[in-house]
């Protein structure tokens, strides 16, 4: 009964790691810079020509891009999504006096809010007209509305390739959809509404990943990305089954995803709490065996280091030395060595610090499976299960918990 | 304006996996590791012994007092009977393994027949195969009695051993003869007339030895420490020395060593067990010690000739083997593999090694 009940706690507890894993913010990315304008013009007649719109707010030397908005779609979405600053949306049709009358009006791709809004009138325009003069009032409240929208050029330095991108689930602002690269002059500069708050993230070979909020309050708002260059080696202190300490070292490899990893799970010394149990002599709560157990391995982390819960996966390789009393050290003639895997998470609670947990299994190949068993018939073995072959014995699950400090 | 980079804290999710951690290390902490030193201790040493002479398994036993148990078989050279001595420190239970399927490798455990004695010699008990062969078993634990228990159903002789009733300090063991004879040796301390006193009997080869050991009146033996002697040990007649491996009252353990040819009359030198009690003894005149699952072979003098890592592979005897006409040293291993989670029963595997006495140092470690 004790068994399954922990049992069920080891399952809650791997399905709460798994799950804080999954919903673990990812990175996004996205692009753009420049006044982009939607222009759109429907209804009917001659001045119903979205083509002779664009052409003339192209013409404006304040605005760089002009994007037709898809048909059937809501220009300011369609506008925000991309990145847009203004949406001009323009409405024709023919009188029955025969005149044409274009209804227009300006507005703010963020909000929705109509900055402007007017009426063209006159005789049924020509292409001529339409290129010279039908759309001046349009372009020029265009013109008129972009300081109400526009952006300015902020400065953002930090260390040449330099990727910066906004963060994922949260709302860019006018931050740009793309990833914006810091050149090899270590600045850049972008356009950006201010004033404004813009979430940021920037990753660097050969650093970890920082992320931010940019509050670009003022003209000439500049920001400085920090690096901090990964630092290689990392200690592991971890409680192997949450009873034995273990100790080890971790080399990190390949820009911060995988590491390579040794040190010593020790049985020298941990705690043994078992249940009292009618006539049976409550063994002490320190328990000490000879056995420590060496090992290397590898493993790759699934998330940058900046997520909330990092999870990773180990392989690693590892031999049982006996320290029998008054006999030299050797490998045990049982189970010489053991394969352990594991899937973890960790989660940072300093800069240098985090804590894990893992669970994972461990199959000792080449041993004789009936001896191990063997090994384990006279003890409460907790919440673990085995399967046993021959020559093989497979032990599962592996819980450990621990810190790690980076150097 | 400079604005620095700052991380976002997870705060729940921290909350979450610090609270995963604490409830992962409390769940798992009546784990045990999948090792048993002496068993692997055993291991290293069975690799050398080779293949057992015999070995057997035996399904739907129970659990119950086998985490110390252990086979005696008779001195044959392929045992079809034994003797499962149950070691439970204050009692030994026996159960009778009546039938071994040598070809097979199956043996049957008879639950029906077992019983217990009470045991006040703590590691020191004795439970000795006959000599010559036959499926008896010699076995002492107790100052005033022995019993001869036949191994195939249990049936035993009780005996007063040794004569006197009076309590107090006593040591036996069983030492092979070159041949299929051994020599018992007894010692007791009156505690009415203050007298140490010891028998042997040479050339035992099986029966009752009843009336060999009537020690009151026997030999007295010069031993002026003989009060100290608190705790029970193993008492030898190996050469021509007689060895008392005991404890005294001080706590320390000791061994006694008298020449046989003086023991009455001149006191024993005393050596300190520097590598555990004395467990036996060869009929070469060598010793056996035994110390945290390894044990010494020791000269006469108890000078550590080399040592080889036991664990659970026991010494029960020396025997003579009549086709080589040799002498051969005899351990058994036992163990239990549990097969039910929720029963306390499994399979049982019993193992026995022989190798000449002659080569005994070919284990060394």
């Amino acid at each position: 009964m004790r068994y399954r009940y922990r049992g069920r706690i080891l399952a809650l507890v791997f399905n709460t790691i798994a799950a804080l894993a999954i919903v673990a913010p990812i990175p996004g990315y996205s692009d753009d810079e420049g006044v982009r304008v939607m222009a759109r013009c429907g209804g009917s007649g001659a001045a119903a020509s979205q083509v002779s719109l664009a052409a003339a707010l192209t013409r404006s030397d304040r605005l760089d891009a002009i994007l037709l908005a898809p048909a059937g779609a809501d220009i300011v979405e369609e506008a925000a999504r991309t990145s847009c600053e203004l949406a001009v949306d323009v409405s024709s049709e023919t009188l029955p006096s025969g005149e044409a009358r274009s209804s227009w009006s300006i507005l703010d791709t963020l909000t929705g809010a109509v900055l402007a809004q007017g009426v063209v009138e006159g005789p049924e325009p020509s292409e001529r007209d339409l290129a010279d003069f039908w759309w001046i009032p349009v372009v020029g409240a265009a013109e008129a509305a972009l300081p109400k929208v526009t952006r300015t050029l902020v400065r953002i330095d930090g260390y040449p390739g330099t990727v910066i991108t906004g963060q994922a689930g949260k709302q860019r602002g006018g931050l740009a959809e793309g990833p914006l690269v810091i050149p090899d002059t270590g600045s850049l500069e972008i356009p950006l509404r201010v004033p404004g708050t813009y979430p940021w993230r920037a990753t660097s070979p050969g650093a970890y990943p920082e992320r931010g909020y940019f509050g670009a309050l003022e003209q000439g708002a500049s920001m400085i990305i920090p690096r901090r260059p990964i630092r290689p080696w990392t200690l592991e202190a971890g409680l192997y089954m949450g009873q034995f300490p273990d100790f080890w070292a971790m080399r990190s490899l390949g820009n911060d995803q995988w590491f390579l990893r040794f040190g010593l799970t020790q049985f020298l010394f941990g705690l043994y709490l078992v249940d009292e149990q009618y006539l049976v002599q409550t063994p002490s709560a320190v328990l000490s065996m000879p056995l420590v157990q060496p090992g290397v391995g590898i493993g790759g982390y699934l998330l940058p280091k900046d997520a909330y819960l990092r999870p990773y996966w180990s392989a690693d390789v590892f031999a049982r030395l006996l320290l029998l009393h008054d006999l030299s050290p050797r490998l045990d003639t049982i189970a010489p060595m053991g394969i352990g895997a594991a899937l973890g998470s960790e989660w940072s609670i300093t800069e240098r610090a985090t804590v894990f947990l893992e669970l994972g299994a461990a199959l000792y190949p080449f041993c004789n499976g009936f001896l191990m068993a063997a090994s384990r018939s006279g003890y409460d073995s907790g919440p673990m299960a085995i399967v046993y072959g021959t020559v093989w014995f497979l032990e599962l699950p592996v819980l450990r918990v621990g810190a790690r400090f980076t150097l | 304006m400079t604005v620095s980079a700052h991380r976002q804290n997870g705060v729940a999710s921290g909350f979450i996996a610090l609270m995963a951690i604490a409830v992962s290390a409390l769940a798992a902490s009546c784990w045990h590791p999948t090792f048993d030193p002496m068993l692997s201790a055993s291991e290293a040493t069975v690799q050398k012994l080779g293949d057992p002479t015999v070995y057997f398994t035996a399904e739907n036993v129970q659990q119950w007092g086998l985490d110390n148990a252990w086979f005696l078989p008779p001195m044959v050279d392929t045992p079809a009977v034994g003797l499962l001595v149950m070691d439970m420190g204050a009692k030994l239970a026996f159960r009778s393994i009546p039938t071994i399927d040598t070809i097979n490798h199956t043996g049957w455990v008879n639950t029906a027949s077992g019983f217990e004695i009470p045991n006040t010699m703590s590691d020191a008990y004795l439970a000795y195969a006959a000599p010559d062969g036959s499926s008896n078993a010699f076995v002492s634990t107790h100052i005033s009695e022995a019993q001869i228990v036949q191994m195939s159903d249990l049936s035993n002789s009780s005996m007063v051993l040794p004569g006197t009733n009076t309590q107090g300090s006593f040591g036996i063991g069983v030492v092979a003869e070159s041949g299929p004879t051994a020599t018992i040796a007894c010692y007791a301390y009156d505690a009415l007339s203050l007298e140490p006193e010891y028998e042997t009997r040479t050339a035992w080869s099986g029966g009752t030895p009843t009336t060999a050991f009537t020690i009151d009146p026997g030999t007295v033996l010069a031993f002026s420490s003989a009060a100290q002697v608190t705790v029970p040990g193993k008492f030898l007649a190996a050469g021509t020395y007689l060895y008392l491996s005991c404890g005294l009252s001080d706590g320390s353990r000791t061994i006694f060593r008298w020449a046989l040819a003086t023991a009455d009359t001149i006191e024993p030198i005393q050596y300190t067990e520097d590598y555990g009690p004395l467990i036996g003894a060869l009929s070469d005149g060598r010793l056996l010690a035994e110390r945290d699952g390894i044990i010494s072979v020791l000269d006469a003098n108890l000078v550590r000739l080399f040592k080889f890592p036991a664990g659970t592979l026991r010494f029960v005897h020396e025997r003579y083997d009549s086709l080589n006409a040799r002498m051969k040293v005899v351990f058994t291993r036992t163990f239990f593999v549990k097969t039910s989670t929720h029963d306390d029963i499994g399979t049982l595997k019993v193992e026995i090694y022989e190798i000449p006495t002659a080569d005994l140092a070919n284990l060394a470690d």
